[in-house]
Formats: structure tokens, sequence, C-alpha cells
């Protein structure tokens, strides 16, 4: 702190103290915190949109391991699970979990598998509006097409130095009550999804990050069916 | 005055093991403060899976059930024999449904047995597995132990 006030003073030529020394540098923090994570104009958040879009319509299948953390106020404590995930176009998922449990999500031809330990359900996707939403709304988080989605999210766009940041507010009053906000982190380069962010009107968080990220290899059909 | 002393032993004797009893709660097990479970709350042809986090406090118990994706169901804390229902997710949020909650959880979660009544039953169906039945509305709960 000493060395930095007697820095800035020897540029400006002025006497500051320690109170002017902690406020200049509070600013080139702020500073340096601002330029991590700058928001888009509308042209660069329309331009990006356009690009991600177009990214997301080149993907075929996403094959990626998983960690997720759900942050839980009330018990001071976090859950970290980890699994795969396997995507196909056009709405083709696999979501596994492998530990601390065994869960399986599937999401293909109209229905839903279901499997957890030995018990399995299947659900037609169809007849129901609910699913039909989530299937939707995970298929878009995915590959980011939810960008596009603009019924159903306010978007704003966030440029930082490796990645661009895609923060969703929900629009729908069932999904408002839900979630705060939903923010997905692209990778700068590929355009793909490396963090989803869902924030809770409570505080509590769920983080889950992509690793080992796949594209375009071939996907066996087996790899979304429960045999 | 030895008669007195050996009386006053005796009497510390027989209080100091109440005084230091551990509460004992289901949902916890022994010698642990926290606990995981797999979590099914079945109704009929519905099945809601999840996962129920508790946790020992100085107060009493504070619990979590989440599902597989980490979207909460309902937040719970239980103190004494009386338990909150709070945070509950939207579909679920009816004063009906959270009397339940608070009716039933509170076999598992107050620190000393509750009287289970005509309308409930508390079992264990496996080995670290716990069963609630709620007779009256044909609801079950099962939790299942996650080895840490």
């Amino acid at each position: 702190m000493k060395l930095l006030t007697k820095y800035i003073q020897s540029l400006c030529h002025l006497p500051l103290g320690r109170l002017g020394g902690a406020l200049l540098l509070c600013f080139f923090v702020s500073c340096g915190t601002a330029a991590a994570q700058q928001p888009a104009t509308p042209e660069q958040q329309a331009q990006l949109i356009s690009e991600i879009n177009a990214a997301a319509k080149d993907i075929q299948t996403l094959q990626c391991d998983f960690t997720q953390t759900k942050t839980l106020c009330i018990m001071n404590d976090k859950m970290v699970s980890q699994g795969a995930m396997t995507f196909a176009q056009p709405a083709k998922l696999r979501w596994r979990y492998t530990t601390p449990y065994d869960y399986t999500f599937i999401i293909s031809d109209d229905k839903v598998h279901i499997a957890k330990g030995s018990k399995r359900n299947s659900i037609d996707i169809k007849s129901s509006q609910v699913f039909q939403e989530i299937v939707r709304l995970m298929a878009g988080s995915v590959t980011g097409r939810c960008l596009t989605q603009t019924k159903d999210f306010s978007v704003k766009m966030l440029i930082a130095e490796k990645s661009y940041i895609a923060v969703l507010t929900p629009k729908d009053k069932q999904l408002k009550k839900m979630f705060q906000t939903i923010r997905l982190t692209f990778d700068r380069a590929r355009k793909i999804v490396t963090t989803v962010e869902m924030t809770e009107a409570t505080g509590d968080a769920t983080v889950i990050e992509f690793q080992h990220i796949q594209q375009n290899k071939p996907v066996s059909a087996k790899a979304f069916s429960l045999d | 005055m030895q008669k007195l002393l050996v009386l006053i032993s005796i009497f510390c004797a027989l209080a100091l093991p109440s005084a230091t009893a551990q509460t004992d709660y289901p949902l916890l097990l022994a010698g642990s403060d926290h606990a995981r479970w797999n979590f099914t709350l079945e109704h009929g042809t519905l099945s809601l899976t999840g996962i129920c986090l508790v946790r020992q406090t100085d107060e009493g118990l504070v619990g979590s059930v989440v599902n597989e994706f980490g979207i909460r169901a309902f937040d719970f804390t239980c103190c004494g024999d009386k338990v909150c229902v709070m945070n509950v997710l939207p579909q679920m949020n009816k004063w009906y449904i959270r009397r339940l909650l608070r009716a039933d959880l509170r076999l598992l979660a107050a620190d000393k047995a509750v009287e289970p009544g005509k309308r409930r039953q508390l079992s264990s169906y496996l080995p670290d597995s716990l069963l609630l039945n709620n007779m009256k509305y044909h609801i079950n709960y099962r939790f299942e132990r996650i080895k840490e």
C-alpha cells in the first residue's frame, strides 16, 4: 500500500496520505475488475448471439464430463456431483451422474427415460407440457441456442478475456420463481458452453462445469437408451 | 460427612449420563452430525426422487431436499419437535402440502421419539434405510444412505 501510494505520488506530485492511497487502490482494483467482464454493446451482442447460434448449428454431437456444485446456504454446505453428458442433434441428450449417486436422464425420440439405481421410468414428452419445456431448456442450454429463445429469457452478453458470458433472466412466471438468473459461459474460440450457473432467488447456486469437451465425434445410438 | 460425600457421588454418577445423553435423530447416523440420503417420495403412480441432506446444529436439525439436478424441493429445520418447512418449490408451495410435510418430517427430524400414531409408520427395509408411510394419504418417504 505504501509503495503504491509513493508511486502514484511520484506520478501526480500530490501528497495523498493513507486514505488517498486506499481510494486510488480501490479505483485501480475496480477498473481491473470491470475490465475482466465488459458488457457488450447492442451491436456486439447481436453479433455474438449470431456467431454462437451459427456455431450451435455446427454441433452434431457433444460429449464431455461435468462437475456439478450445488451451494446450499441454509446447510452452509456444498453438494458436488460428477458425471458425463452426451448430446446429439436435434435434441438427444444423455445426462448421467456417477458420483455420489447413480442417476441417468435420457431424452430421445419424444421420450424421457430416467434410471436411478434399479428403478426405471419413461415419460412421453408429448403428453407433458412441463417436460417439453424442460427438454427445450436443456438442449438449448447445452448448445447455446437458448440465447435466441427470447420469449423465455432476456439476454445480456458480457465479454471477458477468454470467454463470452450470457446472463439470462427468465421471463416465464414459473421459471422466475425458481431461478433469478442463468449464466452461460462460452469458450471464446470454440463458442461452446463450458459453464452453466443457475442462481435461485434464495441465493443458492448450481454451477455445472464441463470438462474434456469433444465435438462432432461419432456417438452410438445405444448411448440414448437405458439398455 | 463421609456418607454425604458418597450420596453426592452416587447422585452425580446417575445424573451425568442423562445430562450428556446424545439426541437420537433417525435421519442422523450415530456419531455423525450430518448425513446424505437418496430420497424418494411415492404417491400412487407419482414418484419424486432426489437427495436429502441433513446437518445437526446447536438448535436442532437443518435439512434440504433437492433433486439430482440440484433443484431444491424444500428446506426444513427442526428445533425440539417443531418442524418448519421453507423455500418450497413453487409447484409444491401450497399450505396443505407444507402442513403435511411438517407433520410427516416430525417423526424423522425431532430430537426425541415421536409417537407415530395411527396414520404413520416408520420402519427400515434395508440396512441404512428408512421408510416413512403416511397411511392416511398413501405417501411413502424412502431414504437410502449415500455412503461417503
